[in-house]
């Protein structure tokens, strides 16, 4: 994620007119807005900690502990600083390898996504005629049904697992990208320079690779600040449904659902915990994205 | 008109069968209700009993064909846990998880149009950056885990509500909650959004030189052509909403048709999983019709033909 933000496409500068220098100026956005800091900030942070995990957890995530399940938040002091669960496992351990596992879940599941939809959306907008025809009217057909109802019935059938789960969200997220991206390559494919690299005698291959990819990239940059969200957000419900990952992978969706039961007898750490380091996570990805929605939107320039 | 709905229905049945298909190969392939049903120490004569009485020995296709022919019928398969048939299972529960779904569009509809437009009509007022970051939260926490705070903060600690079943508005109150955080976050956004991009349009910049009322621009004017898009956002959330009611009638022990398709689910039970997916797929058609409907109410220049 930190590669994307402060790394503009090679695409933005030509969809971008605004500077010759994308980079240097995407970073002027960006400093210029305190949300995007605030968000930036809150997200290295969260990515700083997945990564780090193993040498900032305090303990084993795995690690039971039956004599000690259930102590209490001791915040800045004692060995458990959010408390325990209800197998006696530290919950800031498990919260730091929890956020691992979303964050890995979020940006390979995007990745497939990314990839089946813009090589669909590209070649469907390129090629146009039947494989369009056919590409739109399976994407229309996907975004008719609500993508977490296809999740759960896809994790439902399929069973538990944390590789089958990247699949099924990556492959549902496709369409989206296809639909936008076939819409960019319209526009594109029309354009002189693509007509010259043809009279040059380009192979199709190489023009929708070297000519019409890069420029189409902008749109995909701010559908992945939507979807990744989504992505990480479906692996927790599904997980918490018990349709997601198996119980030995330290999600944080399995961490509340293991949690909650425990809430009507006053221990409110091992759900609310979990829940809000997902949801810091969440906030960070959104409020950079809501920046690069802007930043990236040239009908958006001038306004505000 | 016509020619439009009936295309429409013959596209919605398309996406039905493939549906159904999926869902029933998959279930075929994957796990063995036989084994849940009997006792371990069965023998193999029972197991073969039981596998002609559910038409299990028989090839897939055969099943396939024979669920198409029934469902026809409007018979989706009895189910092998309750012994009823699963279409009435699943539609015994659904006023439950409609009553969720409904409620939710209404109160987030009710609460999301006035303050989203407000915040459009003033930006950068204390209004419009409240209604910016507390948008944000809503979109951002995860549903499941809203139902959470909301038990630990209204059940558990006031003691205010019950956290559990469904009777009066008070069982109401928790689930329709949860389920509206999130839509009215997004709602908010999406109005906010079209406001802005309404308001700079050269038309509204007219009817205020008319001399109208600024209130009359903005409601009559502005907010009408605002709506049209949120129509279509509205009736996603409304067909994503009846997945969303799974995770919320799981956290309230809410009597609805997602928690039957949690448990039914586990026990592998699946003449009601794919009733429960022929059920939903139905609701979608529905929804996805009156969206269109609604489309050419809102705008006129829509006409399909």
């Amino acid at each position: 994620m930190a590669q994307t933000i402060s790394e503009p496409q090679p695409g933005t500068a030509a969809v971008v007119p605004r500077s010759a220098r994308p980079r240097a100026w995407l970073w002027r956005a960006f400093r210029s807005s305190p949300v995007a800091i605030a968000g930036g900030v809150l997200l290295v942070i969260m990515i700083a900690l997945a990564v780090l995990a193993p040498v900032m957890s305090p303990w084993d995530p795995q690690a039971q502990d039956l004599s000690r399940r259930l102590v209490a938040p001791s915040w800045l002091s004692g060995p458990h600083p959010l408390g325990t669960d209800a197998v006696g496992r530290d919950l800031l351990s498990n919260i730091f390898f929890g956020l691992r596992v979303s964050l890995l879940f979020g940006v390979l599941s995007i990745a497939i996504s990314v990839a089946l939809g813009v090589a669909a959306g590209v070649s469907a907008g390129y090629y146009r005629g039947r494989l369009d025809a056919l590409v739109m009217r399976a994407a229309d057909m996907q975004l008719s049904l609500p993508f977490l109802l296809v999740a759960l019935a896809a994790a439902a059938i399929w069973g538990r697992g944390l590789d089958k789960l990247i699949v099924v969200i990556g492959v549902i997220g496709w369409a989206e990208f296809a639909r936008t991206v076939r819409g960019s390559t319209l526009a594109v494919r029309e354009k002189e320079f693509v007509e010259a690299a043809r009279a040059l005698g380009a192979l199709d291959r190489r023009i929708m690779a070297r000519h019409v990819l890069p420029n189409v990239l902008t749109p995909v940059i701010v559908l992945i600040s939507v979807a990744m969200p989504r992505a990480i957000v479906a692996e927790a419900t599904l997980s918490f449904l018990g349709l997601g990952v198996p119980l030995t992978t330290p999600s944080l969706g399995l961490l509340i659902d293991g949690g909650y039961k425990y809430l009507f007898s006053g221990s409110w750490w091992p759900s609310i915990m979990p829940g809000l380091a997902l949801m810091f996570l969440v906030v960070g990805i959104n409020l950079v994205g809501d920046w690069m929605r802007d930043a990236l939107d040239p009908r958006l320039h001038g306004r505000r | 008109m016509t020619r439009f709905l009936i295309g429409r229905l013959l596209q919605m049945l398309g996406v039905f069968l493939v549906i159904s298909l999926v869902i029933f190969m998959l279930l075929v392939f994957t796990g063995d209700p036989i084994e849940l049903l009997l006792p371990p120490a069965a023998g193999i004569d029972q197991v073969k009993a039981l596998e002609v009485q559910l038409g299990l020995d028989q090839p897939w296709w055969v099943q396939y064909g024979r669920f198409l022919r029934s469902a026809l019928r409007g018979d989706l398969g009895t189910s092998f846990y309750f012994n009823e048939p699963a279409i009435r299972l699943v539609l015994q529960r659904l006023p439950a998880s409609l009553e969720l779904v409904v409620w939710t569009m209404l109160v987030s509809t009710i609460i999301a149009i006035p303050l989203g437009a407000m915040a459009a009509v003033n930006p950068n007022s204390w209004l419009d950056r409240s209604v910016l970051v507390g948008s944000l939260v809503g979109i951002s926490a995860p549903t499941f885990w809203i139902g959470i705070v909301l038990i630990a903060l209204f059940v558990v600690t006031l003691n205010l509500l019950p956290s559990s079943g469904r009777g009066g508005w008070e069982h109401l109150v928790l689930p329709v909650a949860t389920l509206t955080f999130y839509r009215v976050a997004l709602f908010i956004r999406l109005i906010r959004a079209g406001m802005l991009d309404v308001l700079g349009q050269d038309y509204i910049r007219t009817a205020r030189a008319k001399g109208l009322f600024e209130r009359l621009v903005i409601y009559r004017h502005a907010l009408k052509n605002t709506l049209i898009p949120f129509v279509t956002i509205g009736g996603i959330q409304m067909g994503g909403l009846i997945a969303f009611a799974v995770v919320t009638e799981k956290i309230f022990a809410w009597p609805g048709m997602g928690r039957l398709l949690l448990i039914s689910i586990e026990r592998l039970d699946y003449p009601v999983v794919v009733a429960y997916a022929i059920v939903t797929a139905a609701l979608f058609v529905v929804i996805n019709l009156t969206v269109d409907l609604l489309y050419a109410f809102i705008d006129p220049r829509i006409r399909y033909e």
